[in-house]
């Protein structure tokens, strides 16, 4: 039997989903307080293939919240402390990692992008280059208690979060700051992304944007669907 | 003066970031030189903790410098305070 069957033999999976889980590039932009978790919950499914966009370094002020953030990896690239992480679960994984992304960047032969990101700037990037690339694009997001998550496999991004189209700057849209961000917000973002990561790749049912899973976990009814836009 | 970057840290921060160009940063001579402007309020191997005229510093090894306090990205303010900070790390001999 090998590592990886014996690894990942408790998923509740055929063998044909888990080959497609374990053969999908999976590209991530963002490895912070929802990024790392959706690493974390791709490498548990079995992913094998990864290309990771991020180009900050952990700091004290991101320990609240993000999985790889700890006293080992403190102010070391984000992009290096989340191979660690990944090696540490799965020797065999293959990571390409990147300091920098932008809607130029080479998405290579990923299957999906999944975003760990916070700000809209490079959301509108990520979901432009998806477009381009044809491949599904996750979006999640999370702020104080709150986030959202959706894929969009055709609907326009600009459309849902009603943004200028073509080049127009966006800066009055970036930078708008937050309170902070409670750990179960980002930790449930990045799982839901995952998973409809995964069920996109599986053939699974997933929601397809305008439609968005929303949730605050300070809520009586955490979860509740709605239209974006 | 070294060349350095003050960029907008990631959005639930409020304050700036200020990245040095290729340099790094010896966090004892940084701590022994801030020690005389402000308070070090805590320090390890990578990381320097300094309360200094209102603003929370935290000094990154690597050479990344994270201000928290009332100053904003892309105004003179915060110009004016990475160019103070990084002055004064340079006469402490901090800058490597």
């Amino acid at each position: 039997m090998s590592f990886y069957r014996e690894k990942f033999l408790r998923n509740p999976l055929s063998k044909g989903h888990q080959a497609a889980i374990r053969r999908s590039v999976f590209a991530i932009v963002g490895l912070g307080g929802t990024g790392g978790f959706i690493l974390e919950n791709l490498l548990r499914m079995g992913a094998e293939n990864f290309l990771l966009f991020d180009h900050d370094r952990f700091e004290l002020s991101n320990f609240n919240r993000q999985m790889l953030a700890t006293d080992d990896f403190l102010d070391m690239p984000k992009v290096h402390a989340a191979v660690i992480r990944a090696m540490a679960i799965n020797k065999n994984i293959n990571i390409k990692t990147f300091g920098h992304f932008d809607e130029t960047s080479n998405l290579c032969s990923a299957a999906i992008l999944l975003d760990g990101t916070d700000n809209i700037k490079a959301k509108l990037a990520m979901a432009r280059l998806a477009r381009k690339e044809k491949i599904p694009y996750i979006f999640s997001s999370a702020q104080g208690t709150r986030g959202i998550v959706t894929v969009f496999v055709g609907y326009r991004f600009e459309k849902a979060f009603q943004l200028p189209c073509g080049n127009k700057v966006l800066d009055r849209y970036a930078g708008t700051g937050c309170p902070g961000i409670l750990c179960p917000a980002a930790s449930l973002a990045g799982t839901l992304a995952a998973s409809q990561a995964v069920n996109v790749i599986i053939g699974k049912p997933f929601i397809k944007a305008p439609e968005a899973i929303f949730f605050d976990i300070f809520r009586k009814k955490i979860f509740w669907k709605a239209k974006l836009g | 003066m070294n060349d350095y970057y003050v960029i907008e840290p990631c959005q639930s921060a409020k304050g700036i970031e200020i990245r040095l160009k290729d340099k790094k940063i010896d966090l004892k001579k940084a701590g022994d030189g801030l020690a005389r402007l402000g308070e070090v309020v805590g320090s390890s191997p990578v990381v320097l903790l300094v309360k200094l005229k209102g603003y929370s510093l935290s000094i990154y090894a690597s050479g990344r410098m994270m201000v928290k306090g009332n100053v904003k990205p892309g105004s003179k303010k915060a110009e004016a305070l990475a160019f103070r900070l990084i002055d004064a790390l340079e006469k402490t001999g901090a800058i490597l």
